[in-house]
């Protein structure tokens, strides 16, 4: 049996895990466990949260766009009433003018 | 005695309901002309509208503050101004059913004026003796505007937009026989 046999034969030979080793490794496995259910709550708080968030900022953005759609609409219809009121008033000043010339040339 | 409180502000609530459905005219009558019309400018602003539409309104700017005042009592705005391309494309009559939705007591024609192709008529709104609502019909060759403004107690609450002074007292003048001023005004 060469050196090298020996070398392998006592690498590969049975040895017993030290006392409690199960134990440990069930331990460690639990403790990882119980990180990732955290985390994943964790996560799943955060995707909450962002979602809630990111609704709430589209909400407020569609409104606050449709407060400025409001307001330009706001002006172009109060521009386009107190440019129908100005004819109309230009048009009583016409036949104001109109009823005053009547009156100094009878 | 809950009871008598609740009916009352029911009852309250449906009046103010009524009477602000009441000085809103039913502008879908006008969609036909709208069909035909090459050009349109349709707004509808409710009362919430108006009133975020007025808190944007910057008071430091000219125009706006402008409006801002104008807006003040403003509850509603509801716009139709429609422009054809050929003289004829619409006729007065087509105009007939909203003109028919004015036979209210509690709308009063104050002004009705008639110039060779166009026609305008302004009326008011009034609840309880008190103006609280506008309605401008004009009618022009090729453009038909019509505009129900709520709210507004005097036109001069608008002129503040469309620099106007003499139609100041107009809607503060008691209920009146329309001035109707046919063309030949001379």
């Amino acid at each position: 049996m060469s050196q090298f046999e020996r070398d392998l034969r006592e690498s590969l030979r049975h040895r017993e895990p030290p006392s409690g080793f199960a134990e440990k490794v069930l331990a460690r496995s639990r403790e990882s466990e119980a990180r990732h259910t955290a985390r994943r709550w964790l996560v799943a708080a955060a995707a909450v949260v962002l979602m809630i968030g990111g609704g709430i900022f589209v909400q407020q953005q569609r409104q606050q766009a449709e407060d400025e759609r409001a307001k330009e609409q706001l002006m172009v219809g109060l521009r386009i009433t107190g440019s129908k009121l100005r004819n109309v008033q230009e048009r009583l000043s016409r036949i104001q003018e109109r009823a005053v010339q009547r009156q100094s040339n009878p | 005695m809950r009871k008598l409180m609740r009916k009352t502000m029911f009852t309250g609530l449906m009046l103010m309901a009524a009477t602000a459905s009441a000085q809103q005219i039913d502008m879908k009558i006008l969609d036909k002309l709208a069909e035909k019309a090459k050009g349109k400018t349709e707004i509808n602003l409710d009362s919430s509208m108006v009133k975020s539409a007025s808190d944007l309104l910057n008071q430091k700017k000219g125009d706006e503050a402008a409006a801002r005042k104008s807006a003040k009592d403003l509850t509603g705005l509801f716009l139709r101004n429609y422009e054809f391309e050929t003289e004829g494309a619409y006729k007065r009559e087509d105009l007939k059913p909203l003109l028919d939705q004015l036979n209210s007591p509690n709308w009063t024609p104050i002004l009705r004026n008639q110039e060779e192709k166009e026609q305008t008529e302004i009326w008011m709104h009034r609840t309880n003796g008190q103006a609280d609502g506008m309605l401008l019909v004009s009618m022009e060759s090729k453009e038909v505007t019509v505009i129900n403004a709520m709210g507004i107690t005097n036109i001069g609450d608008l002129s503040n937009v469309g620099q106007l002074g003499n139609l100041e007292g107009l809607s503060s003048k008691p209920p009146a026989k329309p001035e109707d001023k046919k063309g030949n005004n001379n």
